[in-house]
């Protein structure tokens, strides 16, 4: 199981790289929270990950349902 | 904000902090509301987090201000290191203080003398005329004038020249420095006035014609105290009244990097102050420095066409008088091909001597922190095991590398600074109002930062390949004694060369003292020791003519009375006593067209009293010397040196008797010739010289030459007392003939000393070099010495065990920083007079200073081997 903490090395190096900006505010719940959002270059950055990830999701997909006499 | 981010530990590690706080605090709020009481959620939450000081570590690294921090973690580690061995920081640091500050004493020099514009606006287009192809700096005015109406390629012409003359101040006459400036010198250098105003070109109406004079401002500042009202002053220079029209900034001094006048005086004025009337003497070439700015757009060869042009023009008009018209530019702030040439060299050698200074410094140190790193091998180890990254280990390393460096830049830097301080108030030659200023500017400073980085980094990256071959599992297991191998070392190699760089600059100082001892009991053809030159220019009070004889020898029979005084002489000019050469043309007898082209020696010229050879201390070898006899209506006569007698007439004996001519037809009978000697620089070679009698050749400038037998200081007084008996008002300075060559001598004295400073850094970095490596390689190997010693070897076989591997590398580094010595300081030959690296002395010298550097550097810890107990050693572990 991964903890929740790693999940905030992850967030302040997305920050430090320009992909997220973060700024305080108040939570639903009354609380100070930090609310995280994509920049420019982050969806940038999100829409070719995603591209990536597609096209290796579809690779394998297609590896996967391959039939013996086809490879 | 931005800082913030950077620098600001606490409060990005709040920030975190908060942030994390938060996500338990909703987590809690979530589980709250799923129906568990509030601690229980919140202990729930903080375990689903997971290692929250772990997360909030690896946030800070993801974060960019953990750079800085990390720094700050690393510095404040190797500070606690580092205090806890002290005998290796302060060793290490006073290393890097002296390498540094020596670099950036010598940096500091070079900078002001050779980067340093000068203080004027346009510098970069102001050039200097040299003359022919000696390069004469010096001109006619004559010629100054032609050359300033005629060229087409230079904005304006300046010329100038230098005197000094008694400024009468009421109470007592005082002896002050003139720069003798053509009116344009203020307007073309283009300096505004501190005090009121300069002299212009069209104050200038002939001779004698601007009664005024500028003050510099430190002369101002030191005997005017400052005073505003001072302008429209009138001031008494050699007796004639003149006003004072303003002050120059305290920046300004003069063109020429050294000289700082304490007055400035139109050159049309020039004879109310000297002696000679020079402004219509076209063949008298050996006055004025000129110089000027070029118009924009021109180059230096465009200009040197347009001045040979003006000068062929000029050859052709006067050809009794020009010679050798032909000019080349030079930078004046060092006058040019003078004296550039041989200080730039010397002081871009001095600067490639001290980096070296600062590379044996370095490996000095590399080599010690090679060894520290060996012994903390075992902790290298422990952290990497404990999950440490070699990054992180290696900049740990380089920060304190980087740290000791830095205090010792900064020691270093802070002494020299001080020392170029000094420097530049220092006047290195009594008589000329000559400083050296090199105080230090932005560029010294950084240099010096640049050097201490560097160098931190270079001494830090040493160990670092050490460090990244060893493995932590064996080192653990086996501790750090495992790997003593034969091989060489890094370390070795670095001790190698730095002995080889200490050695040669140990062999450097050594030829650089040698050749100015030598210089100092060379023959200069007189005997400078237990003489007192008082110099009197009787023009400052007025003597003119036939007075000017009288009053001469009244001076000398006064001073004669002085008892415990052997002889008084008087001599013109002093050799060597600095004033440049002053020297006539000479033609044989039989010559008859009396061109320069057919001269037959260019003798140097001394005027004389009888007795001048006998208070000097010259041999005279045949003839006579000259009496009070030879008079205007006598014959004219002469005494020559050998040298003039052997290159006109053949021979000393075939000399006497024999004539020679003067430029001006003037038949001259040589009644006497005397020893060779050295007149003008104690480098130069052998020259030709003569002594014509005083009573023949009136000059009013004449130095007493006192042989005395007794305690100068008293002396000196007394000679004060006999003159003003003559003549009240004569002022009269007074300087042991030793001193008064300060001038001549200054340039190899400097560069002893600093050579002589150099070597002694280079000696003691040897020292420390040998005794740490030495040092390290004992206490490595004490425990099998101890055993050794145990099962019973003989004192000098452990001794060998310990200390033959340093003494082979000593060895080795000396043979070869010898050769390389010896080799560099031919480059030496050319400043210090008689410095010849082919001298057994010197040889052996450096050969016993190496051996007795090593023997101290090896003694203490031989005796740490020496005394090894084995029950105690064997004990350990």
């Amino acid at each position: 199981m991964i903890e929740q903490g790693a999940l905030y090395p992850a967030l302040f190096r997305l920050v430090r790289q320009g992909l997220l900006k973060a700024s305080w505010g108040i939570s639903e719940n009354n609380r100070r929270a930090k609310f995280y959002e994509l920049t420019a270059a982050g969806r940038k950055r999100l829409r070719e990950e995603t591209e990536g990830w597609n096209r290796l999701a579809a690779a394998m997909g297609s590896a996967l349902a391959a039939q013996p006499e086809e490879v | 904000m931005r800082f913030g981010k950077w620098f600001g530990r606490s409060e990005s590690g709040d920030d975190i902090e908060q942030e994390l706080q938060s996500h338990i605090q909703h987590r809690a709020d979530d589980l709250e509301s799923s129906g568990l009481d509030r601690a229980e959620a919140e202990r729930r939450a903080r375990i689903e987090f997971g290692g929250h000081g772990r997360f909030k570590e690896e946030c800070q690294e993801a974060m960019s201000g953990t750079f800085v921090e990390t720094m700050a973690q690393d510095a404040r580690f190797s500070l606690r290191v580092l205090r806890k061995s002290p005998g290796f920081t302060i060793v290490a640091v006073l290393t890097l203080a002296l390498a540094i500050g020596a670099n950036a004493v010598v940096f500091g020099v070079l900078n002001a003398l050779m980067l340093r514009p000068l203080h004027s606006p346009r510098a970069a287009s102001l050039y200097q005329l040299e003359r022919g192809p000696m390069k004469s700096p010096r001109q006619s005015y004559a010629d100054y004038l032609d050359l300033r109406d005629r060229n087409h390629t230079f904005a304006d012409l300046i010329t100038y020249d230098i005197a000094e003359a008694a400024l009468d101040t009421g109470a007592s006459t005082a002896r002050v420095w003139l720069e003798l400036p053509s009116g344009n010198y203020f307007d073309d250098l283009g300096v505004q006035p501190y005090l009121g105003r300069y002299f212009h070109p069209a104050d200038e109406h002939g001779p004698n014609s601007v009664p005024y004079v500028v003050l510099s401002y430190s002369y101002w500042h030191a005997h005017f105290q400052n005073d505003r009202t001072v302008v429209g002053r009138v001031i008494n220079l050699n007796k004639h009244p003149f006003t004072i029209a303003g002050v120059t900034p305290p920046e300004f001094h003069d063109p020429f990097l050294f000289a700082f006048p304490d007055f400035w005086m139109p050159i049309v004025d020039q004879e109310q102050i000297e002696a000679e009337k020079y402004l219509d003497a076209r063949g008298n070439h050996q006055l004025l420095l000129m110089m000027g700015h070029l118009k924009t757009g021109v180059t230096t060869a465009q200009a040197i066409a347009d001045l040979n042009s003006v000068g062929a023009y000029l050859q052709k008009a006067y050809p009794k008088d020009e010679v050798q018209m032909n000019f080349t530019l030079a930078r004046p702030s060092l006058m040019g091909a003078f004296l550039g040439p041989p200080i730039r060299a010397f002081v871009t050698g001095l600067m490639l001597l001290a980096g070296l200074i600062l590379l044996a410094a370095c490996a000095n140190l590399g080599g010690l922190f090679a060894a520290r790193a060996a012994d903390r091998a075992r902790e290298v180890a422990l952290r990497l095991a404990l999950g440490a990254s070699w990054g992180r280990i290696l900049r740990q390393l380089l920060t304190e590398a980087v740290l000791i460096s830095l205090v010792g830049g900064t020691a270093g830097l802070s002494g020299s600074v001080a020392l170029l301080r000094a420097l530049s108030t220092w006047q290195p030659i009594p008589k000329f109002p000559l400083h050296v200023p090199v105080n230090p500017d932005a560029t010294v400073y950084a240099v010096a930062l640049i050097l201490t980085l560097v160098s931190g980094l270079l001494f830090g990256a040493v160990p670092v390949r050490q460090v990244m071959r060893a493995d932590p599992y064996q080192i653990v297991k086996a501790g750090s004694t495992a790997t003593m191998g034969r091989r060489v070392t890094v370390r070795d190699v670095l001790l190698v060369a730095q002995i080889a760089v200490c050695a040669v600059l140990v062999t450097c100082s050594m030829v650089a003292v040698r050749g100015l001892l030598r210089s100092l009991h060379g023959g200069f053809g007189f005997e400078p020791q237990g003489v007192l030159l008082g110099d009197a220019d009787l023009s400052m009070v007025g003597y003119s003519g036939d007075s000017v004889a009288a009053m001469q020898r009244r001076m000398i029979d006064s001073v004669k009375q002085i008892p415990e005084v052997e002889s008084v002489g008087l001599v013109d000019w002093a050799p060597l006593g600095g004033e440049g050469w002053r020297g006539a043309l000479v033609f044989t007898d039989r010559t008859m067209d009396l061109r320069p082209a057919n001269a037959a020696a260019g003798p140097t010229m001394f005027k004389i009293s009888p007795e001048y050879f006998h208070a000097a201390r010259t041999r005279l070898l045949a003839g006579r010397d000259v009496s009070w006899h030879d008079d205007a209506q006598a014959p004219r006569v002469a005494v020559i040196n050998r040298e003039f007698a052997r290159k006109v007439f053949g021979s000393v004996t075939s000399a006497v008797g024999g004539y020679f001519k003067m430029r001006d037809g003037t038949r001259i009978q040589v009644v006497g010739v005397v020893e060779d000697g050295k007149y003008n620089s104690i480098t130069e070679d052998q020259d030709t010289a003569m002594f014509l009698p005083l009573r023949q050749w009136p000059s009013t400038q004449a130095s007493l030459v006192i042989r005395y037998l007794r305690d100068p200081q008293q002396l000196a007084a007394e000679v004060r007392a006999a003159v003003r008996k003559v003549d009240a008002g004569l002022p009269v300075s007074i300087l042991t003939w030793t001193r008064q060559m300060d001038l001549t001598l200054f340039p190899s004295r400097a560069a002893t000393v600093s050579l002589g400073i150099l070597g002694v850094m280079g000696a003691m970095l040897a020292v420390t070099g040998i005794f740490g490596m030495a040092a390290y390689s004992i206490s490595k190997r004490l425990k099998e010495l101890g055993i050794r010693m145990a099962i019973g070897a003989q004192r000098w076989q452990i001794l060998q065990t310990a200390l033959g591997r340093a003494i082979k590398l000593l060895a080795l580094g000396s043979g070869a920083g010898l050769v390389l010595g010896l080799l560099a300081t031919r480059v030496l030959a050319a400043i210090v007079y008689q410095a010849t690296p082919r001298d057994p002395l010197v040889l052996a010298g450096v050969v016993l200073a190496m051996a007795s550097l090593g023997l101290l550097a090896t003694w203490i810890p031989a005796q740490r081997a020496l005394g090894a107990d084995p029950k105690i050693l064997l004990r350990e572990e």
